[in-house]
């Protein structure tokens, strides 16, 4: 029988990042998501509070004031107001939709005394704010009156939180302490001490049965209010900076100098999973609204999402879910089980959505890249005991006879006219072949151009081209590898997997083409290929001015060379309808495409 | 007076300003007036009077007459004196000029070759060429471009352009920026990249940088725990 926490513990261990992490100029401080979970803010050593779309690594908008790092962020229970402090010793409130300041607080008049932990009551009365002098001030939303000083602690507070219900405020800091204010009295209400563990994240449940406080001996104190039991959660290998309960006040999460995340179960103590990717201190964490994500900022200058959808599924769920894709594992593993559903498990959008995360990629790609899936046949290959099959999303009748090895990239090379009957009619045309099974000897190299000439449109739509092409080609029996093909050429790379198709996306050439050096290693390749290889296939997705110019460079024998060492194809981009390729480009490929984008349109021809 | 059309009455007045400018001798100043009214080609009979072979073959490029375009061009080219300088800045967008006029008048071979050897020189002395110089040429690179329907070469002479000028030409930069964007119109993305890129590079006001540069002086991070 598994457990709750075993299933919790497996849950965990599929938690995933969501998209690349966003990148700042400077260490990041503090993070946290809007009431609506619509913004992902964040303040940082540069002074500026960062306002990003969830789903997005673009940054959306920026707030500048604070003339120091920003140290807490805090918004208000309607999401219109964000508070932040910062280490010039201001609290500024920030209109979130207008993205400007409202009202500017201080904590000092002659010098400045940083202020740390800020809070927002949930009735939205009330704002708190540590303070380095040891005093907490709390100022009334709805009056500019002076605030009011709360006393006790002998030295910073890094860290404030208001109970879910508004009537107490804890605070703790550097003196060992987590002291908690009655608000309406505006006083000391109890103190917990614990000698030699500085405070430095305190918070409550959203449930209000708890208070867990972060210090710098390692630890995790959770403190059961009804009856006042403490547990302690250790595993951190490091001062932990960040604490905070999910919406649901069962999870805790935890950010630590260690350089790690850690997922807590609150109910068991026990820690659930270790988040890994952040190359320096873990400074800040936080869930989102609806306990879907959760974000990490950290001192090397990024802020990571965390995506726990799957925590979230109910166990029956979690565990209907697992007994799915094992059954589908064993199929794949034995293809004579269900050999139909093995030959329909081409590479399909959602099937890259797997490799890729698409929401991750550029918007301009995005868009291009699911208009030209649809232009593209579906190609598939099924590798079944005694027997291969080849399948392409196709029209009645087999007109296409040849080589099965030389078919996959010839499917591409169809008239207009004729893909689209194909695709609208939905047809599939299976070519099959009985005997001997092929071995593996087959590699397609699809070949990016990169530089300065690819700049813009031609720039995203080349790769979203190669995308594409990869998606259609990628599980064809044969190899397929990766280049690109700019001021210099990148050795293949296998692109089916995450990080190499992020690489191919962010790749940026600062020079134009250069066409001599790039062909020989090109054509050394092919040389070492033909060794292991007895059919060597390129796509070449390229400008359709490539190789337009002859400059100082003898191309003529290396291009009749690479001729004779693989079946080359292209597929031309123009951004004019009315261009044909070049007589240069038509001489180098003698099979291609053109791929042509006007007003957003794409057309293939 | 009210009645009066200001416009014929300015392009009279350029005219007449020719006319005076060629009798006194000063034939680029006439030209100029002759541009300035809307008569390219009295411009251009203007400029073969003088030693600007630069602005007359971009003239007659532009009115269409290719041959002599290639013929000034060609003359330029021996021309130019052996000073280091001046004459791999000339020589560059001599060729080029050259490799357009020889393209529009269908002579494929020769204007290819006149190309290669601009581009040869273009790499050869990026390296060794003020910026401001090394800037123009890129830039020469992008209006052959333009001329010969090559939007590739448009894309690289300019962003060759933009990067040769950085940040300590700005002013050139932004220049170079807005005639690039009006190149590049239909180009949606790399339209907005470029507007992306104009906002980032425009000059703050100067209130605005003094109070940046105080930001800076401030921030010493004297209350920062960590």
């Amino acid at each position: 029988m598994t457990s709750l926490s075993t299933i919790l513990s497996e849950q965990a261990a599929q938690i995933t990042p969501q998209g690349t992490p966003v990148l700042h100029s400077e260490r990041v401080y503090c993070v946290t998501f809007s009431p609506d979970g619509r913004y992902l803010v964040s303040g940082s050593v540069n002074r500026q509070v960062n306002v990003w779309e969830v789903g997005t690594t673009e940054l959306s908008d920026y707030m500048r004031g604070h003339t120091k790092f920003v140290w807490s962020l805090a918004f208000s229970p309607d999401g219109k107001t964000l508070a932040s402090t910062s280490g010039d010793g201001t609290v500024f409130l920030w209109d979130i939709e207008k993205r400007c300041h409202f009202r500017i607080e201080e904590s000092h008049y002659a010098i400045v005394l940083p202020l740390y932990g800020v809070a927002y009551s949930p009735q939205n009365d009330y704002f708190a704010a540590g303070c380095a002098d040891g005093i907490v001030r709390l100022w009334s939303t709805t009056s500019k009156r002076p605030p009011w000083k709360l006393k006790g602690h002998k030295s910073e507070i890094y860290s404030v939180a208001f109970s879910p219900d508004g009537r107490f405020l804890a605070s703790g800091g550097n003196d060992s302490t987590v002291r908690i204010w009655n608000v309406a009295d505006k006083c000391e209400e109890e103190v917990l001490t614990r000698p030699g563990c500085r405070v430095t994240s305190v918070t409550f449940s959203p449930d209000g049965c708890l208070l867990a406080y972060a210090s710098t001996n390692t630890h995790i104190y959770i403190v059961n209010l009804a009856d006042g039991e403490s547990r302690i959660l250790s595993g951190h290998q490091g001062l932990v900076w960040s604490i905070a309960f999910s919406p649901d006040s069962r999870l805790l999460i935890s950010g630590a100098n260690d350089r790690s995340v850690r997922l807590w179960d609150v109910e068991s103590g026990q820690q659930i999973q270790i988040l890994e990717g952040h190359q320096d201190d873990v400074n800040s964490v936080a869930f989102s609204p609806d306990g879907l994500l959760a974000a990490s900022a950290s001192d090397d200058r990024t802020v990571r999402v965390w995506n726990l959808s799957l925590l979230n599924e109910r166990p029956e769920t979690y565990l209907r879910l697992v007994a799915k894709q094992k059954k589908e594992a064993a199929i794949d593993k034995n293809p004579d089980i269900c050999p139909k559903k093995h030959l329909d498990k081409s590479l399909d959008p959602d099937h890259l959505a797997e490799i890729i995360p698409l929401d991750s990629l550029p918007q301009a790609v995005t868009s291009l890249y699911s208009q030209l899936l649809t232009m593209t046949p579906k190609l598939t290959f099924a590798d079944h005991r005694g027997s291969q099959t080849y399948s392409c999303g196709g029209y009645h009748g087999l007109t296409h006879k040849g080589g099965l090895d030389n078919l996959a990239l010839s499917e591409h090379l169809y008239p207009e006219a004729l893909l689209q009957h194909r695709i609208l009619n939905r047809e599939a045309l299976y070519y099959g072949r009985e005997g001997e099974r092929e071995k593996r000897r087959r590699v397609t190299l699809i070949i990016t151009q990169s530089g300065l000439e690819m700049s813009g449109t031609t720039n995203h739509l080349a790769k979203a081209l190669t995308l594409a092409a990869i998606a259609r080609l990628g599980n064809l029996g044969g190899d397929l590898r990766h280049s690109f093909f700019g001021s210099s050429w990148t050795p293949p790379t296998d692109p089916l997997s995450p990080e190499s198709c992020q690489k191919l996306l962010s790749r940026q050439d600062n020079e134009g083409l250069n066409l001599k050096q790039p062909f020989a290693l090109l054509r050394d390749q092919l040389r070492i290929w033909q060794e292991s290889y007895h059919q060597i296939e390129t796509l070449w997705i390229i400008d359709r001015h490539f190789a337009a110019d002859r400059r100082s460079c003898n191309l003529k024998k290396i291009i009749q060379e690479i001729h004779n060492l693989s079946q080359h194809r292209a597929w031309f981009i123009s951004l004019n309808p009315n261009a044909a390729a070049p007589p240069s480009a038509k001489d180098l490929f003698h099979q291609h495409r053109q791929i042509v984008m006007q007003n957003n349109r794409i057309t293939m021809f | 007076m009210e009645n009066i059309d200001h416009n014929l009455l300015k392009t009279e007045l350029w005219r007449r300003a020719a006319r005076h400018f060629a009798q006194a001798d000063l034939h680029s100043e006439s030209a100029a007036a002759w541009l300035a009214a809307g008569h390219n080609d009295e411009a251009i009979n203007a400029l073969l009077k003088t030693d600007d072979r630069a602005q007359t073959t971009a003239l007659l490029l532009k009115a269409g007459r290719y041959k002599e375009a290639a013929e000034q061009a060609r003359l330029w080219l021996k021309e130019i004196k052996p000073e280091p300088k001046r004459q791999s800045e000339e020589k560059i967008r001599a060729l080029l000029l050259l490799a357009t006029a020889l393209h529009l008048d269908l002579q494929p071979d020769q204007a290819l070759t006149a190309y290669d050897n601009a581009r040869e020189k273009l790499s050869q002395l990026s390296k060794e060429l003020p910026p401001l110089t090394n800037g123009k040429n890129w830039e020469a690179l992008a209006a052959y471009g333009v001329m010969v329907k090559r939007p590739d070469l448009v894309r690289l002479g300019y962003e060759k352009a933009l990067a040769t000028y950085g940040q300590t030409l700005n002013l050139q930069r932004l220049r170079a920026l807005e005639e690039y964007l009006e190149k590049v119109a239909d180009d949606f993305y790399l339209s907005q990249e470029l507007k992306e890129r104009r906002a980032d590079w425009q000059p703050k006001s100067t209130l605005k940088k003094e109070r940046e540069r105080l930001w800076e002086a401030v921030a010493e991070f004297e209350g920062d725990p960590r």
